[in-house]
């Protein structure tokens, strides 16, 4: 009779209280999202059941939760806590990169700049709020709507907030469907948004080889702080564009990265103990990246009526809203605008040119943020 | 602390305007090194031109290409069929769109798009699409 009450207390149902069956509640609404409404199931799905998994009560000091030394889920989450999962993501996504579109217009990286100033208005809001320097500059990534790059700069800086910055991060770049479009149609006028943008001019092979040595060299030496994440990016995409490594550049944008996503969005999901997760500082963390995301969208979408103020040839300023780097989603979104404004408006080849640019934007922020808070 | 004071604390004024003015002017130089990636390759291309090698492939006959495309999505599609011949079963739609482009079809990415619309052209994973004329369904 003992032995069987020592079991019963030591299951999930008796250890278990309200903030266990919140955060399940969290969990099956990404699980929902993902399978029900297909909004960015490759991540929703992964940290929706990690949840799940993470919040099953357990009995402390088994060696069993993500945060106990040697656990299993604990070695899992090391290649989230060093960074590991991110550097492979990135270079996945390099691998899948066409920069074609970017090389044919070189000015809209420009939009994929203006984009991150959402970070840095986040960075200043997040002090004002009391976060400390380091992981104000944590929440502040979030602006830049790449769940990797959140990831790996809050595993440098303030590595106790992943799991509420990457939920954020990516509950935000699910939600790009809702978020963006009411902020593109405020800033814009009917006119602009039908600008159609003029073909691209055809890019040579040189071209698109010399790019990722240039980029490296740019991006990496201006901020060192990034080659983890660049420097595989810019290898993968070599790999992709050499054209003479197929076997390698189609494991990486396949079998690597699809690894890497699956334990990347797992632990974070199971990161989000409710003990861990269910605190003050998650609240302002969501609110803080709902504002980075907003900021970074209706910046670039600015900065794009600038230039079309400016250059000569016409710009469509609904690009500029593409300059976040939430691959591919918000240059869809853009597109899908596009055309509801004018159904033979193509703006597609142009936005994924913007949001290609916001990829090594974010990126090179996330170094900058590092570097400026070291030590 | 809270608020500007707490802003002035961090060096957070330093910090998001230093930041901001890096990123942009980082891009804003990439954005100028790639511009000019095609002058200077056309710069060593013009030094070296390549020798002339006799082909001893007959060159293909030219293909005509009608200043409209049909109505028809399946007689327009016979033209882009036509195009992938040489690039197998299963192809990506970068290719199909510089081929279109280099033969001077008009609107090629209005008239792909319409292809996928209506099933023409249909994903076979993994980024790669094939063919699939309405008469076959």
């Amino acid at each position: 009779m003992e032995l069987l009450l020592q079991f019963l207390t030591n299951t999930g149902y008796y250890l278990s209280d309200y903030r266990h069956f919140l955060m399940w509640g969290i969990g099956i609404l990404f699980v929902y999202l993902a399978i029900g409404k297909q909004y960015e199931p490759l991540l929703l799905l992964p940290i929706g059941f990690g949840v799940l998994v993470g919040n099953v009560p357990f009995f402390k000091g088994f060696g069993l939760g993500i945060y106990e030394p040697n656990s299993v889920l604990h070695y899992l989450y090391f290649g989230v806590t060093t960074g590991v999962y991110p550097s492979i993501v990135f270079l996945g996504l390099g691998a899948m990169t066409d920069f074609s579109s970017l090389l044919a217009r070189p000015k809209l990286m420009l939009l994929g700049a203006a984009a991150q100033m959402g970070i840095f208005f986040t960075l200043l809001s997040a002090l004002a709020l009391g976060f400390l320097p380091k992981e104000a500059a944590s929440i502040a990534i979030i602006g830049g709507a790449d769940g990797p790059t959140s990831i790996f700069l809050t595993a440098k800086l303030a590595p106790h907030l992943i799991g509420p910055i990457a939920i954020a991060a990516y509950s935000y770049m699910a939600l790009i469907p809702i978020i963006q479009p009411p902020i593109m149609r405020l800033l814009t006028t009917k006119a602009e948004r039908r600008i159609h943008m003029p073909e691209p001019r055809p890019v040579s092979r040189k071209e698109l080889l010399i790019f990722p040595v240039i980029g490296l060299f740019l991006c990496c030496f201006l901020a060192p702080a990034s080659i983890p994440l660049l420097g595989t990016f810019f290898f993968g995409n070599l790999l992709k564009v050499s054209g003479v490594v197929e076997r390698l550049a189609q494991t990486a944008r396949t079998a690597i990265i699809d690894t890497a996503t699956i334990f990347l969005g797992f632990t974070v999901g199971a990161s989000t103990q409710a003990d861990v997760f269910l605190t003050t500082k998650s609240v302002g963390i969501f609110a803080l990246g709902a504002i980075a995301f907003s900021i970074a969208t209706a910046s670039g979408v600015l900065f794009g009526k600038l230039m079309n103020l400016l250059s000569k040839e016409k710009i469509n300023p609904l690009l500029g809203a593409a300059g976040v780097s939430a691959v591919p989603g918000s240059a869809r979104e853009v597109h899908v605008m596009g055309q509801k404004e004018d159904p033979s408006n193509y703006l597609l080849m142009h936005a994924m040119a913007c949001n290609s640019s916001g990829v090594i934007g974010s990126a090179i922020c996330a170094g900058i943020l590092w570097s400026f808070n070291v030590g | 602390m809270y608020g500007l004071a707490a802003i002035q604390q961090a060096n957070g004024w330093a910090m998001a305007g230093a930041g901001a003015c890096i990123v942009l002017t980082g891009l804003a130089v990439l954005s100028f090194l790639i511009s000019m990636i095609p002058r200077l390759t056309g710069f060593f291309e013009e030094k070296t031109p390549p020798p002339v090698e006799k082909s001893e492939i007959a060159p293909k006959p030219e293909m005509i290409v009608p200043d409209k495309l049909p109505e028809d999505l399946e007689a327009a599609s016979t033209i882009y069929i036509a195009l992938t011949e040489d690039l197998g079963e299963d192809f990506n739609l970068i290719d199909l769109h510089r081929k279109s482009r280099e033969i001077g079809l008009p609107h090629p990415h209005l008239s792909i798009n319409r292809f996928r619309d209506s099933g023409i052209l249909v994903s076979v994973g993994e980024g790669r699409f094939s063919w699939q004329p309405l008469s076959d369904k």
